[in-house]
């Protein structure tokens, strides 16, 4: 596929009937274990055209892209690849198939030099033997093609650059191996507005190619600036396809809600006592610019964005994990912008992360050891009274009915809702003022998180403490929140009471609807 | 639950639904095809972590009793014990070590440079009691701000920092003393080897204080349960407070305290300073710590199973002796049961049902 003289086995993507899909799905059905995520979803893309899929988390979105790039394969349905059926056994099946994919994660290698990631798999040989002159020079035409072989040396190794280039190194990895269906899954998330329109360019460079390209996204404003046509995936089905021309950021995240969403009934307004957190235009870099809000005692607060905005910064950087670049946090009263992990804890913050296998639990260990964690992460030789430690976990064990009521359990052995109680109920034997909750239900029940919830209400009723979430599920911070922050580009753009907003007007915002005019 | 969430990392070599065998099939015949072992329910708490090593042990003590008259005799038994002193107290630090998810390979250079230290601070006229201290807080400080640092702080490889100081120690011994043993004539250090307290040999005195005092540690203080939570998740202990540095910054002083300490007990015992001391008891201590169940990923394990441990290798190595066979074999065989014992141990595993 490399050798464009003689190596050539297809016709020239723009030589096709621009109307005639490259490639079609119908029917597609994909489960696991016995869970369904697409119920008979339909999908093509065309030459020469780009065909963005729209969906909010959990939508399958990125699962139905999976399915064309080779990395899940379908439970039941069809794929027509230029009217042949195919079945493909992996990634690399799909790329000799001349599909490729530009995900989120990039696979690259990154101690090799670009020029061997961009061959890898094909490299030029002669009887055998790399011809490593030849690399070089072959990369630098490929590289040209992203319009980047002045801004990459094919010598480099790929740790060396930077996301944008390391994604530009993907897509020319991709030409390489002609592919003429390209899919991108998130290609935006992690770049800058700079990056993102130079990506663009190239987009529009391959759809002026002939090749047909897809794109998954979150954000709205993204998919109305780079494709042709949308289709929203909602709860693994297919709800709506749109011209790019007729559709506005607000149409589309009303159809990836749905149209029965109407706002929350009101809750009550907590009375925002004493300010527990003040933050004071606090950036990070280019993730994070000049934020400024407070969360006082007896509040929720959520801060909702879209992968990429910032929003997932603002918790390790008020934890400290994260450095900051400017600005002040205040923690009740104290200045604690640059205090480390374990001041801030020992001010009374908590941290509850989804992540339990990362983040959250010692899973080689029991319950009690892992409730007690807290509790005992002083490096002291002062003797622990076992008696009173076990009684303490026995409390927060029937308090949380984390289940079985046994704290001697592996912590692994319990189910996900289970574990995540055990996360947050460490907490509970310190009395923290406040919570910093990153995405605490994921992966967990309904009913688990209905308390686990419910756990967060109680704690900050008190009055004495209180909580700021960030979470991959709009709706879970609509229920929970007392106020609702939303942000883009490392900014503020919008102060939201949940009891007043709709799902869909947190995700057009978040999606740069506010922006819309600036790109 | 969002959907997307309980999909399964799929790797893009993961063979097809429908061609040949299915990938799940594969996964399945993984997990069930292999027999799950369970300890019997009357067998509790943390013994479960080493019930292998004390099978093995207890096989091992009726075998040898059957076949050797002269094994189960006090004589026997207190020579076996002195025997295995150093490799008693190198294993207690090793255990800690291991808990906190990493590996001292420098353990028995630490022995050969505290030997050597000892040797220099007699000669120079320093009293016996002031030089064991001195050799003792140099082990510790040694410990802690070389491998220490450079694995806490530096976040270099365990391996590969142990590696580096185990070679620089045997080599600066090597320089001071180029490479002869060096004999030690004190009273107070050769009390401290060959000595008896209450008729027991003072090397297994220093052994019970040791794991007495390592054990209680472990177990009943902040700094003992932090040891666990840095070594099973890292990141989760630094987000529960845990000062994970320090711990294990502390972790490698503890070991080389071990290290010396075993140094002075076999000073003692020896009455001489031997540079090669140690050369091979870094690895051996590990199989006795594995065997005792603390397992080489951190976060579970303990001083009991260490016990354990190196009673089995122990044991052996006086099995062999008595049987009149080649001390070669005596790997053989410690090689063969600490397979033996950690299959036993993974086939346990299987037996329970994680999320």
């Amino acid at each position: 596929m490399l050798e464009p003289a003689g190596g050539v086995q297809r016709e020239q993507p723009g030589g096709r009937n621009p109307q005639q899909p490259v490639l079609s799905l119908a029917g597609i059905i994909k489960e696991f274990r016995g869970q369904r995520v697409l119920h008979g979803v339909d999908f093509e893309l065309r030459c020469g055209e780009v065909h963005a899929l729209a969906g909010s988390n959990g939508s399958g979105k990125s699962t139905l892209m999976k399915v064309v790039y080779g990395a899940h394969q379908p439970s039941q349905g069809t794929m027509e690849v230029r009217g042949a059926i195919v079945r493909f056994r992996s990634p690399v099946h799909a790329l000799r198939a001349g599909i490729a994919a530009v995900p989120q994660e990039l696979p690259l290698f990154s101690r090799l030099s670009v020029a061997e990631n961009i061959f890898f798999g094909d490299l030029p040989r002669r009887r055998g033997v790399v011809r490593w002159r030849h690399v070089h020079r072959r990369a630098m035409d490929v590289l040209a093609q992203v319009d980047a072989e002045h801004r990459i040396d094919p010598a480099r190794e790929v740790w060396q650059l930077d996301l944008a280039a390391q994604q530009l190194v993907s897509i020319a990895r991709a030409l390489a191996h002609g592919a003429d269906i390209i899919v991108f899954d998130e290609p935006t998330s992690s770049l800058g507005t700079a990056d993102t329109e130079r990506l663009f360019a190239v987009i529009a460079g391959l759809r002026a190619e002939g090749r047909a390209v897809g794109f998954i996204s979150q954000r709205l404003d993204d998919i109305l600036a780079v494709a042709d046509r949308v289709s929203v995936l909602r709860d693994g089905r297919m709800v709506g396809e749109l011209a790019v021309g007729d559709a506005t950021t607000d149409g589309i995240a009303a159809l990836m809600v749905g149209h029965a969403t109407t706002a929350l009934a009101s809750r009550r307004v907590a009375p925002a006592g004493s300010k527990v957190l003040e933050v004071n235009r606090l950036s990070a870099g280019g993730h994070l610019r000049g934020l400024t809000f407070s969360v006082g005692a007896g509040e929720v607060v959520g801060l909702a964005g879209l992968p990429g905005s910032g929003a997932e910064d603002v918790l390790p950087a008020l934890l400290g994990r994260r450095a900051t670049t400017g600005g002040s946090v205040r923690i009740r009263g104290r200045d604690m912008t640059h205090s480390s992990l374990r001041r801030r804890i020992r001010a009374g913050v908590a941290y509850v992360s989804g992540d339990r296998r990362g983040e959250g639990l010692v899973r080689a260990q029991t319950v009690a050891f892992n409730l007690a964690l807290v509790l005992n992460n002083r490096a002291r030789l002062v003797p622990i009274s076992h008696l009173r430690q076990r009684r303490k976990v026995e409390e927060v064990v029937s308090k949380l009915r984390i289940h079985p009521a046994d704290p001697a359990a592996l912590v692994a052995t319990l189910s996900g809702g289970n574990q995540q109680k055990v996360v947050v109920g460490r907490w509970l034997l310190v009395e923290p003022h406040l919570w910093l909750l990153s995405d605490p239900t994921r992966g967990v029940d309904v009913h688990s998180r209905a308390e686990i919830h419910a756990l967060v209400r109680e704690q900050v009723s008190t009055g004495e403490s209180s909580a700021l979430m960030t979470s991959s599920d709009t709706r879970e911070l609509l229920e929970v929140c007392d106020r609702l922050i939303v942000i883009d580009h490392g900014e503020i753009v919008a102060e939201l009471d949940p009891g007043e907003t709709t799902e869909h007007q947190v995700l057009a915002l978040a999606g740069g609807a506010s922006s819309q005019g600036g790109r | 639950m969002p959907p997307e969430a309980v999909e399964p990392r799929s790797s893009p070599t993961a063979a097809p639904r429908g061609a040949g065998t299915s990938a799940t099939t594969i996964a399945a015949s993984a997990t069930r095809g292999w027999p799950a072992w369970r300890a019997p329910r009357w067998v509790h708490g943390r013994i479960r972590n080493f019930l292998g090593a004390t099978i093995a042990l207890a096989i091992l003590v009726v075998l040898l009793t059957i076949a050797e008259s002269s094994f189960l005799t006090a004589g026997n038994l207190k020579n076996l014990l002195v025997t295995n002193a150093t490799l008693f107290i190198v294993s207690t630090g090793m255990t800690y070590v291991m808990i906190s998810a990493g590996f001292d390979l420098s353990i028995g250079a630490m022995m050969a440079v505290s030997e050597e230290l000892l040797y220099e601070l007699l000669k120079n006229g320093v009293p016996a009691l002031a030089a064991i201290v001195i050799v003792l807080l140099v082990g510790f400080v040694v410990g802690t701000l070389l491998n220490g640092v450079l694995i806490g702080v530096f976040g270099v490889n365990f391996f590969v920092a142990t590696l580096g100081t185990m070679t620089l120690f045997y080599g600066l011994v090597d320089v001071v003393t180029n490479g002869a043993s060096e004999t030690i004539t004190s009273s107070t250090l050769a009390s401290f080897g060959n000595g008896t307290l209450w008729g027991v040999p003072m090397p297994v005195v220093v052994v019970v204080v040791t794991i007495a005092l390592g054990g209680f540690i472990l177990r009943w203080t902040p700094f003992g349960r932090s040891i666990y939570g840095t070594g099973g998740n890292r990141e989760a202990a630094r987000l529960a407070g845990v000062p994970d540095r320090l711990v294990i910054m502390s972790v490698y002083g503890v070991a080389g305290l071990c290290g010396a300490l075993a140094g002075v007990v076999d000073a003692g015992r020896l009455a001489a300073a031997t540079p090669t001391d140690g050369s091979s008891i870094a690895l051996v201590s590990g199989a006795a710590v594995l065997l005792g169940g603390t397992s080489l990923f951190g976060g579970i394990g303990g001083l009991s199973g260490t016990v354990v441990g190196v009673l089995v290798i122990g044991v052996l190595g006086d099995g062999v002796n008595l049987l009149g066979v080649s001390d070669f074999w005596q790997n053989v065989v410690t090689g063969a049961v600490l397979i033996g014992a950690i299959l036993l141990d993974r086939l346990q595993k299987r037996g329970q049902v994680l999320h």
